[in-house]
C-alpha cells in the first residue's frame, strides 16, 4: 500500500478509529440495511451500525437505513437474503460460531446470486474451549461457499476493503466477505483516513439504480427452486460462468480504488520480495508484524527475507502466489488455525497445489485461461500455526520461523509462541517499533474506564499532534473487576507490529494491586515513567508502599514515578453512582498530558491542550449528556493539575551505582 | 414513492431482470417446452438460465397431467347450485366455476358452429337459484353458472365429488381419448369466456371469492399427490388474500418441505406472486429481510405470507417463527400441519399426536408410536405480544376465509395453523382431505380457534372457539345417533392409529391417553376462552 495525497482525488479523510469503526463508516453510507446478531468480536460493528439506524440516518442516497436484529447468525443471514432478494444493498457482521451457523445460508446467497457483503471479525471457533479472540478457523470452515473472500491487516485495510468489497461483488454478482482479526484488528485504534463521501456514492453507485429486485410483485419470479438430475448439477456448473468474472471484477475493483485514493490494494501484496531467499506468507494483521521483523532480519541478520500478504484468499490467486514466491529457497505459510487431518492447512494446501500444476504446465481457471509462470522447480513450503486464540505472535517468531528455513533440518510443520515438540525455539525479540516510538502499557481493573480512556488519549494523540498511533486492550472473557492490560503505541510512522508490548516508555498501574501479579514494569525503557494509583499523600509513603523489586527496578532504569488519588478524585467529581469507579480511568489523561513528551513537543500549551481534549471527550462521552462530559473533563484537569512526582532523593537514585547503570543500560 | 416513481422503477426493474437474467418468453418456450416433451434432461444445456434456476410466474399451467389418473370429474349440471365448494376444495385449481350473464352466454353459444359442441358446452352451465333466480326476481340479468374441468391439472382425486356431496351434480367418468378431447375442448370455451362481472359476486359471500380471476393466483401443475390437502390450504389463502388486495400486492416465502418440493420443482411454478424459498428453518427470517426491504421502498401495504409445514415451524424453524412474531412486523405465516414430516416420508414431528404410528416414532413391540404429546403451535403464539392467531381448516371455508381476511387486516404478524390431511402418511383415501380435516375439528382432534388481539382486554374476549361443535362440552355427541364426537372416533377413521385398536376394535391404553390428551387441550382452550 503507497501513499502519495497529491496525485489523487480522494486520499480520505484523517482521523483515528479501529477496525470495526472503519467498517461502520462505510456502511452506514452505502447500504439500504444491515440484519445482524451480537457475537464478540464483531459486536462493535453492529452496535455502530445500529445506532446510526437510531439516529435517522440516511445513506448516500437518502435511504433510511434499516436495521433488524434475528434471533441467531443463521436468521441474520437470512433476513440478508430476503432483503437484498427484494433488491436491497445490506451488510453483516458476525465472528466465529455465528459464521460457521450461518454457514448453511451463505451457500442459499451465493446461489441466488445475492451480491451482499458480510463483515467478519475472524475468531477461533469453539473446540476443546470456547476463545473470542482472533482466529482464521471460522473463514476457512465456510471458505468453500461460493464466497468472495478477502483479508485486511489494519484499520485502514478493513474499511478500504469494505469499499472494494462492495464494488466487486455487485460487477460480479458475488457475494463477499471482509474479514478483519477479531479484537486485534476491530478494537484496535489507529490513525486512518476513511473514504470521502462523494468517493462512496460514486465509487459504488446508486443502489436503488443498480440492484435487480427478485422479489418484485409487479415482475413476479420464482427462486430457490427444487431440481433434480435433469438440472441440479447444471445450474451447478452454470454458476461458474458467474465466478469466472470474479478475478477480473476484484482486480478492477482494486485498481479503480487505487487510481482514486492512493492507496494500492492486490490480490497477493509482496513486500520486499524482489530478491528474497526466505518468503513468510499469510494472512491478516500478523503479516505486518512480518514486515517488520522482514526488516529486521535483512538490516540486522544479513537475511534476504520478503513477506507475502494474501488480500484475496477467495478467488484464489493461484498464479499471482507462484509468481510471487517462486524465486524464493523456501517459503513458511503461516495460519491462524490448525486442522491437522487434512493435507495441509487450507492456504499452504493452495500454494502447494499452484505449485504442482505450475511445475507440470497445468493452467488455472475454469478453461485453465491462466497461465503460470514457467518454472523448473519448487521452493520448499513449510507451514506453520501461530496466533490461535490472539496467542501473541511477536517479531522473534518470524525471525524463529525464518531461521527454521535456514536449519539444517527445518521442521516442516511448526508451531510458534507455545511449549510444544513442534514448537520453534524463541530466540530474539528485538524491539520492531518504529524509531523513536513510545509506548504505554497500562495495568488496571475491569470497570475503571482504562480502556475507553485508553482509546481517548489514541484518537487525540493521533489526530492533535499528528502522530501515528495504535491503541488496544488485551481483552480478556471476564468482566468487571479484573485485571485488565491496555496497549498504546505513539510513533512518527505507521506501527506494524501488531503485538502486546514487551518495549515500553511509560506503565500506568491503575491496580493497585498490580506489584502482586507479576512484574508490571517488565520491560520498561531506561528513564520510563511509571504511574502509580495511590491514596497516600506523602511521597514517601508511596514510594515504601511499592515492593523491594519493584523499587530496585526503579532506581536502576532511573524511572520517574508519579501518584495521585484517581480514585478520591473520581469520587469527588462524578454524580451518577455508576461512573463513581469508571471515572477514575479518564484521569489518566491529564496525567499522560503531563508525564509524556508529546506535549511540550507539540508547542501547545497544556491550558490550549486540555480545551483540545475536550472534543475528544465528547467523542466517548457525549452520548452520556453534557453532565458526564463536563465531569470527565474536570477529572482530566485534575489529573493534570494535582498529578505528583516522588522526588528523586526519595527514590534514592541521585548516586546511583555505576555498575547498576550498566547492566540497566 | 410517487406513481410516477413507482412506474419508472418497475421498468427499471424488468429491464434489470428481463436484460440478462430471465427471458420470460424464451423461459416458457424453450426450457418448459422441452420439460413437456420430454427433451429437457438430456437437451437443455448448463446455461444462465440454470445458473440461477429463476422460474416464471405460473409456468405450472403449462404442465400436463392428464394421462396420470383414470378418471375425471363430470358435471351433472341439473344438479348444481353455484355452492363453489368443489372449486374452493379442489387442491389443483383444476376445476373452476363462472358466471355468465344470460344473453352474453347466448351469443358465445350462437357463435359455436358445431352443434354437438354447443351441446357440450352448454351441458355445462346451470341455472341456479343463486345466480339465475334471485336476479331475475330483482328484475336484473341473471346469469348462468358453469363448472369446469381442467383435464391437464385433474390428478383424479374426486375431492370435488366428495365436496359436491348430497347435491350429486358431480361423478367420477373413466377417461378415454374422446373424452379427454371433450373437456379440453370445454373448457378452452370457459377460457374465452369473460372474468365473472362484479355484479355476480356477493362481496360478503366468502365462498364466491373464487369467481374473481384475482383470486385465483395458484394456477396448478403442482406435483403434489392427488387430494393433497396442502394445495386447498395454500389456494384459499391466496383467493382470500388477493380478492381483498389483488394481484400485486402479495408475496411468497416458503420454508422448505413439501410444499416446496411440490410446488417449485424446476420449471413448474404454480404461483402468480413472487416467491421464493431459502432453506427449511428460516422462512420467517427471510420474510423479515422482505418486509424490511419492501417497507423501505414505501410497499408497507403488501402482503408478505410464510408457509411452512409443522416441522419448518414447530420444530426446526420455530425458533425464527418465535422470532418473527415478537418482531410485531406485518408478516402473516401460514402453517399446514399434516402432524408429521410429511416430505421426507413421514417422521413425527412434535405435531403429531400421542399413539400416531409413524416413522421416528413407529408402534412397535415394545414402543406403542407416539409417546409425546402434541404440542401446540396456536397457543404458543398467542402469548406473542400482539399476534393474531387462528387454527382452522378447509373443510369449514367461511372460518378459513375469515381467518385469512382478518390476519390480513391485522396490522402485525399472524399466524395461520390448518389442519391438513396427508393422504399417504394418515392412511386415508385420496378423496377424504376435507372429511378427514372435519373430523379432527368436531372430534377436538384438531380444534378451530380465532385469537384477535383486537376483539378486548380480557384472553377470553380475545379466543374465540365459534366453529367447534358444542363448544361447552367436552365431546360433540351426534343429537339424532347419540354418537361420541371422541379422539377414539377420530383414530378409528385413520391409518395411522389402526394398531391401536385391537382384534375385537377396543382402544389401547395407549389411544385412551391420546383421548385424554385432546381432552385436556380442548380443556385448556375451552378455559382461555372463557367457556368453562
Amino acid at each position: 500500500m503507497s501513499h502519495e495525497d497529491k496525485k489523487f482525488v480522494y486520499p480520505g479523510i484523517a482521523t483515528t478509529s479501529d477496525g470495526a469503526g472503519c467498517v461502520v463508516w462505510v456502511e452506514t453510507h452505502i447500504t439500504h440495511g444491515a440484519c445482524a446478531y451480537p457475537i464478540t468480536s464483531s459486536t462493535t460493528m453492529g452496535t455502530g451500525y445500529q445506532t446510526e439506524y437510531s439516529n435517522g440516518k440516511k445513506n448516500l442516497w437518502g435511504d433510511m437505513l434499516v436495521f433488524v436484529q434475528p434471533e441467531s447468525e443463521h436468521s441474520a443471514a437470512s433476513t440478508c437474503e430476503g432483503f437484498a432478494l427484494a433488491g436491497g444493498r445490506v451488510t453483516n457482521f458476525t465472528s466465529g460460531q455465528g459464521l460457521v451457523l450461518m454457514k448453511e445460508v451463505l451457500y442459499t446467497i451465493s446461489g441466488k446470486r445475492l451480491p451482499v457483503v458480510f463483515h467478519i471479525g475472524a475468531r477461533a471457533l469453539t473446540s476443546h474451549s470456547l476463545n473470542v479472540h482472533a482466529g482464521h478457523d471460522d473463514v476457512m470452515s465456510v471458505a468453500d461457499c461460493g464466497w468472495g473472500i478477502l483479508f485486511g491487516r489494519n484499520a485502514q485495510e478493513a474499511g478500504d476493503l469494505a469499499l472494494i468489497a462492495r464494488r466487486a461483488a455487485e460487477n460480479c454478482e458475488t457475494p463477499f466477505m471482509n474479514v478483519q482479526d477479531g479484537f486485534l484488528t476491530t478494537h484496535t485504534i489507529e490513525n486512518v483516513r476513511v473514504p470521502e463521501l462523494q468517493f462512496m456514492q460514486d465509487y459504488v453507485g446508486d443502489p436503488n439504480a443498480k440492484l435487480r429486485c427478485l422479489f418484485d410483485t409487479r415482475f413476479p419470479l420464482m427462486s430457490g427452486v427444487v431440481q433434480n438430475q435433469d438440472s441440479y448439477m447444471k445450474g451447478k456448473i452454470a454458476q461458474r460462468n458467474y465466478y469466472d468474472k470474479v478475478p477480473a471484477a476484484v482486480v478492477e475493483a482494486m485498481d479503480e480504488f487505487f487510481d482514486n485514493t492512493g492507496r494500492r490494494y492486490q490480490l497477493v501484496d509482496g513486500y520486499r520480495m524482489e530478491d528474497a531467499e526466505y518468503a513468510v506468507v499469510g494472512m491478516g494483521g500478523m503479516m505486518e508484524t512480518a514486515e517488520a521483523a522482514a526488516d529486521y532480519m535483512r538490516d540486522e541478520m544479513g537475511l534476504k527475507v520478503g513477506v507475502v500478504h494474501v488480500t484475496c484468499f477467495a478467488p484464489f490467486p493461484a498464479v499471482q502466489l507462484v509468481q510471487a514466491l517462486k524465486g524464493v529457497k523456501a517459503v513458511t505459510v503461516v495460519e491462524r488455525m490448525d486442522n491437522p487431518l487434512a493435507q495441509s492447512n487450507p492456504l499452504v494446501q493452495g500454494i502447494k497445489a499452484a505449485f504442482a500444476d505450475a511445475l507440470t504446465g497445468l493452467g488455472y481457471g475454469s478453461y485453465s485461461e491462466n497461465k503460470y509462470p514457467a518454472i523448473e522447480r519448487i521452493p520448499k513450503i513449510y507451514a506453520c500455526a501461530a496466533g490461535l486464540g490472539s496467542r501473541d505472535i511477536r517479531g522473534g517468531h518470524f525471525i524463529a520461523i525464518v531461521e527454521n528455513m535456514r536449519a539444517a533440518q527445518p521442521k516442516e510443520f511448526s508451531v510458534v509462541g507455545v511449549k510444544h515438540a513442534l514448537a520453534l525455539t524463541d530466540g530474539a525479540d528485538p524491539d520492531l517499533r518504529p524509531e523513536g516510538a513510545f509506548s504505554m502499557r497500562g495495568h488496571s481493573v475491569g470497570g475503571f474506564g482504562s480502556v475507553t480512556t485508553n482509546k481517548l488519549i489514541a484518537s487525540f494523540v493521533g489526530e492533535l499532534f499528528n502522530l501515528h498511533v495504535q491503541a488496544y486492550p488485551k481483552y480478556g472473557s471476564e468482566k468487571k473487576g479484573l485485571p485488565t492490560t491496555y496497549y498504546l503505541t505513539v510513533a512518527n510512522a505507521h506501527i506494524r507490529t501488531h503485538s502486546e508490548l514487551n518495549y515500553v516508555e511509560f506503565i500506568p498501574l491503575n491496580d493497585v494491586n498490580a506489584f502482586n501479579l507479576g512484574n508490571p514494569l517488565d520491560g520498561i525503557a531506561y528513564e520510563g515513567s511509571v504511574f502509580i494509583q495511590s491514596d497516600r499523600l506523602d511521597p514517601m509513603d508511596v514510594w515504601s508502599a511499592i515492593p523491594a523489586y519493584g523499587q530496585k527496578i526503579i532506581r536502576n532504569k532511573r524511572l520517574r514515578v508519579y501518584y495521585l488519588d484517581t480514585v478520591k478524585i473520581a469520587r469527588d467529581v462524578a454524580t451518577d453512582p455508576d461512573l463513581l469507579q469508571r471515572m477514575q480511568g479518564v484521569v489518566l489523561v491529564g496525567i499522560f498530558i503531563k508525564v509524556t513528551p508529546f506535549a511540550e513537543r507539540s508547542g501547545m500549551s497544556q491550558i490550549d491542550i486540555l480545551a483540545s481534549v475536550e472534543k475528544y471527550v465528547r467523542k466517548y462521552f457525549g452520548k452520556r449528556g453534557e453532565k458526564v462530559v463536563e465531569e470527565n473533563l474536570r477529572c482530566v484537569k485534575l489529573g493534570l493539575t494535582e498529578v505528583q512526582e516522588i522526588p528523586a532523593h526519595v527514590i534514592g537514585i541521585a548516586a546511583p551505582l555505576v555498575e547498576e547503570f550498566a547492566v540497566a543500560r | 414513492m410517487s406513481d410516477l416513481t413507482a412506474v419508472s422503477s418497475a421498468r427499471q426493474n424488468t429491464r434489470l431482470i428481463t436484460s440478462d437474467v430471465l427471458d420470460v418468453e424464451d423461459f416458457n418456450n424453450r426450457i418448459v417446452g422441452a420439460y413437456n416433451d420430454g427433451s429437457a434432461e438430456l437437451e437443455l444445456p448448463a446455461d444462465h438460465c440454470t445458473a440461477r434456476s429463476l422460474v416464471t410466474a405460473g409456468s405450472g399451467i403449462l404442465r400436463d397431467f392428464s394421462y396420470i389418473a383414470p378418471e375425471i370429474p363430470i358435471l351433472n349440471s341439473e344438479n348444481c347450485v353455484g355452492c363453489m365448494d368443489c372449486v374452493i376444495e379442489c387442491p389443483d385449481t383444476a376445476i373452476l366455476g363462472k358466471v355468465v350473464p344470460k344473453a352474453q352466454l347466448e351469443a358465445e353459444l350462437a357463435k359455436i358452429e358445431d352443434p354437438a359442441d354447443r351441446e357440450l358446452y352448454a351441458k355445462q352451465f346451470a341455472k341456479t337459484t343463486k345466480y339465475w333466480n334471485t336476479y331475475e326476481k330483482k328484475g336484473a340479468e341473471p346469469g348462468y353458472f358453469g363448472i369446469f374441468i381442467d383435464p391437464t391439472k385433474c390428478k383424479g382425486c374426486a375431492e370435488c365429488v366428495d365436496a359436491c356431496g348430497n347435491h350429486g351434480a358431480l361423478a367420477m367418468l373413466k377417461k378415454d381419448d374422446s373424452s379427454l378431447k371433450e373437456f379440453q375442448k370445454t373448457f378452452n370455451f370457459y377460457r374465452r369466456l369473460p372474468e365473472t362481472p362484479k355484479s355476480f359476486i356477493n362481496e360478503k359471500l366468502l365462498s364466491d371469492m373464487m369467481l374473481a380471476d384475482r383470486s385465483l393466483l395458484y394456477v396448478g401443475g403442482a406435483g403434489s399427490c392427488m387430494g393433497c390437502g396442502e394445495g386447498t390450504a395454500i389456494r384459499m389463502m391466496l383467493a382470500a388474500t388477493g380478492f381483498v388486495y389483488g394481484k400485486d400486492n402479495i408475496g411468497i416465502v416458503n420454508s422448505t418441505g413439501c410444499s416446496t418440493v411440490y410446488a417449485s420443482t424446476y420449471p413448474y411454478n404454480p404461483y402468480l406472486v413472487p416467491w421464493t424459498n431459502s432453506l427449511f428453518e428460516n422462512g420467517p427470517a427471510d420474510a423479515m429481510g422482505v418486509r424490511a426491504r419492501w417497507d423501505q421502498m414505501g410497499w408497507k401495504g403488501k402482503k408478505l405470507w410464510v408457509i411452512g409445514g409443522d416441522g419448518a415451524m414447530l420444530d426446526i424453524g420455530f425458533q425464527s417463527l418465535s422470532r418473527m412474531l415478537a418482531s410485531g412486523m406485518d408478516i402473516k405465516v401460514l402453517i399446514l400441519d399434516t402432524q408429521v414430516y410429511s416430505n421426507t416420508g413421514g417422521q413425527s414431528s412434535t405435531a403429531s399426536f400421542k399413539g400416531q404410528n409413524t416413522k421416528f416414532s413407529v408402534h412397535g413391540t415394545v414402543v406403542p408410536g407416539k409417546t409425546e404429546r402434541r404440542k401446540e403451535i396456536a397457543q404458543i403464539a398467542m402469548m406473542h405480544p400482539n399476534t393474531f392467531v387462528a387454527q382452522t381448516s378447509c373443510a369449514m371455508s367461511n372460518h378459513f376465509y375469515k381467518s385469512i381476511i382478518a390476519a390480513n387486516e391485522f396490522d402485525g404478524p399472524a399466524v395461520i395453523s390448518v389442519y391438513t390431511t396427508c393422504q399417504p402418511e394418515h392412511g386415508v383415501g385420496d378423496n377424504m382431505a376435507m372429511s378427514q380435516s372435519k373430523l379432527a375439528v368436531d372430534t377436538r382432534s384438531f380444534p378451530v380457534l380465532i385469537y384477535d388481539p383486537r376483539k378486548g382486554n380480557k384472553l377470553a374476549e380475545r379466543l374465540s372457539l365459534q366453529g367447534n361443535p358444542a363448544p361447552k362440552e367436552d365431546w360433540y355427541r351426534d343429537p339424532k345417533t347419540g354418537e361420541v364426537f371422541d379422539f377414539v372416533m377420530f383414530a378409528r377413521s385413520e391409518g395411522r392409529f389402526a394398531k391401536q385398536f385391537n382384534k375385537d376394535g377396543m382402544p389401547t391404553d395407549m389411544l385412551l391417553s391420546a383421548k385424554q390428551d385432546r381432552l385436556e387441550n380442548w380443556r385448556l382452550l375451552q378455559e382461555l376462552a372463557g367457556l368453562i
